[in-house]
């Protein structure tokens, strides 16, 4: 089994450009370079790709739109166990059983930090989720930097350029390439490439 | 680069493109505190710090979820209050504040607790 990481990419200068008064605040505003890292997983996690009938099951959906009903289903469901779909209409907020009394900000009351992390000293959370919360998935030590490329990622040549890159270097090109790749992006980098990646124009 | 000639379905073979976790949460507060802003956020705002700007779109994000948290843990104290006064029955009320008791309704009961990590709900059936 190969360990899971995602891969980060955004524009690498915005702290440069507010740290710097007037000298060389033009070209750090230009975002001209794009930071790339890896996010490493804390648990073993399979990324090799899955095969029905000799053909890869591709990574994404061709239509990103794909699973709304059930991401819908799932906010609801995830608050109030299992739910009689019939009976509620989206439309109608009476129909919708109240999210508030089962959500996290009660069941795992106190949530007081900001940005918002639940205690992982916290006994309402089970135990499953207090494990995870410990490992602190998301510090710095999880946190591998690549590099920072000479593209502006926020031009779709930049862009452009910088997925091929990954594309060659992980070599997903060839027949025998055997495990998925997970990026994770800004709203308007990710906005770019699902247009490009499931061919929405 | 928007071209038809398959290399979008050539990536997603093999890589899944994500938004960043912390933009959803980001995105989602964004969404509620721009929609809510008029009947809600801005006059709690201008309550709490007099003669500070407010900003309906460019809020940063964790100045709008500690309020968000704030609001929705007051919830409980004035909830039972308000759906009274969301009766049919109730009467005395104007169109326009029937409204905007339903509307604050909508906001804590549905719109903030539906923000939430919503990965670690993912059922393994999905």
């Amino acid at each position: 089994m190969t360990s899971a990481y995602v891969i980060w990419v955004d524009n690498y200068n915005d702290s440069w450009r507010r740290g710097f008064a007037k000298l060389g605040r033009n070209s750090y505003s230009q975002n001209n370079w794009t930071g790339v890292a890896l996010r490493q997983g804390q648990e073993n996690i399979d990324m090799s790709v899955v095969k029905i009938d000799g053909q890869i099951v591709p990574a994404m959906p061709d239509d990103p739109l794909l699973f709304t009903q059930q991401a819908v289903d799932m906010i609801l469901m995830g608050s109030v166990g299992p739910i009689d779909r019939s009976t509620i209409d989206l439309h109608n907020i009476e129909t919708i059983p109240s999210l508030y009394d089962t959500s996290l900000l009660v069941a795992w009351a106190p949530i007081n930090r900001v940005p918002l992390k639940p205690d992982p000293s916290n006994k309402n959370i089970p135990r499953y989720y207090r494990d995870v919360l410990s490992q602190a998935p998301d510090t710095l030590g999880n946190f591998h930097v690549v590099g920072i490329f000479e593209e502006n990622i926020g031009s779709n040549e930049g862009l452009a350029s910088i997925i091929k890159k990954f594309y060659d270097s992980q070599g997903m090109e060839a027949q025998d390439c055997h495990r998925y790749f997970a990026m994770t992006a800004d709203m308007n980098i990710h906005k770019r490439l699902l247009r490009v990646i499931c061919d929405l124009v | 680069m928007y071209d038809v000639s398959g290399g979008g379905s050539q990536l997603r073979k093999h890589m899944s493109i994500n938004l960043c976790w912390w933009h959803n949460l980001k995105q989602a507060s964004h969404t509620i505190w721009k929609k809510f802003s008029d009947i809600l956020w801005a006059p709690l705002w201008h309550h709490l710090y007099p003669d500070s700007a407010f900003f309906k779109t460019n809020q940063s994000p964790q100045d709008e979820l500690v309020h968000m948290l704030h609001a929705a843990s007051a919830w409980p104290d004035i909830r039972d209050q308000l759906v009274a006064m969301n009766l049919p029955s109730v009467g005395g009320l104007s169109v326009n504040s029937k409204s905007l008791v339903a509307n604050l309704i909508f906001l804590f009961d549905y719109a903030i607790p539906a923000v939430k990590l919503l990965i670690i709900f993912i059922p393994a059936n999905y």
